[in-house]
């Protein structure tokens, strides 16, 4: 094993190592290639699982259940607006409800009415 | 309530302990197990068959690194009954890739999937625990029954192997934009 592998591979995996030997390594070409390989093949090692849990939430929520829950959502307006329309409306079989009660004594008003 | 049950003086196992530990581990075994499985869905019932073994056995008090490497193990062992009971290697789809990435990233990601797939079961295993999952040399170690010394030059050793394979759409990737992929914490 090349010795600028080594200093590269213990740096890429979090392993001690001597900084003026990775400082020689990475001032050679050969050694910057080798890096910047290393560390593409560790992005494509995790690209797809990382790009399919990206595109996860537009693969779990078709088209369809926006529709579903758009029509769940007007059919429920709908039946609150009638729900309220035919409370709100009055009975006409019954009287309307009394507003304010107002307690009169008839004796007392029959009485004055006489004298 | 949690139940601890001492077993020998080196060994202590409870519930929570197992639970806990799942739950650490639980992201980097889904990705290892996907890759190992081929598919998403199958790994996650081998997640579960892992969680069934983790919590039936008595959990080693020893630091995280070891118990890593402790976890993985048995996940490992997992994939190849897995792989056994199916009798032959992992389905993998070798002709599909990310419909989201870019040409350059499409065609480097089935380029190593094909190259893994030639690649032997442990020396894949290998790269993926540190690749993918994210284990330190000594954790893998653990997990597939090797010295940290030969998992350094296998892991080296297969990386250059991978490199010379895979120079073109690496050439191509090193043009494009490289994103963040999020999941970097799982790299040490």
């Amino acid at each position: 094993m090349n010795s600028y592998h080594e200093v590269i591979s213990d740096f890429l995996d979090g392993e001690s190592f001597e900084p003026h030997a990775l400082g020689l390594a990475l001032a050679d070409p050969t050694g910057r290639d080798l890096l910047i390989d290393f560390v593409v093949l560790r992005y494509a090692a995790q690209a797809e699982d990382a790009l399919i849990v990206a595109a996860k939430p537009a693969a779990r929520r078709p088209p369809k259940r926006v529709f579903l829950v758009a029509a769940a959502v007007l059919v429920a307006l709908i039946g609150g607006y009638q729900l309220g329309q035919r409370h709100a409306e009055p009975d006409s079989t019954r009287p309307p409800a009394a507003t304010r009660v107002v307690t009169v004594d008839w004796h007392s008003v029959a009485e004055e009415s006489v004298k | 309530m949690t139940l601890t049950v001492v077993l020998r003086d080196e060994y202590v196992t409870s519930v929570t302990d197992a639970e806990s530990l799942f739950a650490q581990y639980h992201d980097r075994l889904l990705r290892y197990l996907s890759r190992a499985a081929g598919e998403r869905e199958v790994a996650r019932d081998l997640i579960q068959e892992v969680f069934l073994r983790v919590s039936r056995t008595a959990i080693p008090t020893a630091p995280e690194n070891q118990l890593a490497g402790w976890l993985f193990k048995i996940a490992r062992n997992v994939a190849l009954d897995h792989h056994r009971q199916r009798r032959h290697r992992p389905e993998t789809d070798l002709n599909s890739a990310p419909e989201a990435a870019t040409n350059a990233q499409q065609e480097m990601v089935l380029a190593l999937k094909q190259a893994l797939a030639t690649l032997t079961d442990l020396d894949r295993d290998v790269f993926l625990l540190r690749e993918l999952s994210g284990l330190s040399r000594e954790e893998i170690a653990t997990a597939c029954d090797l010295t940290p010394d030969a998992v350094r030059s296998r892991l080296h050793r297969t990386r250059l192997e991978l490199r010379a394979v895979l120079a073109a759409p690496i050439r191509e990737l090193r043009h494009d934009h490289i994103r963040h992929l999020g999941n970097t914490r799982a790299l040490r």
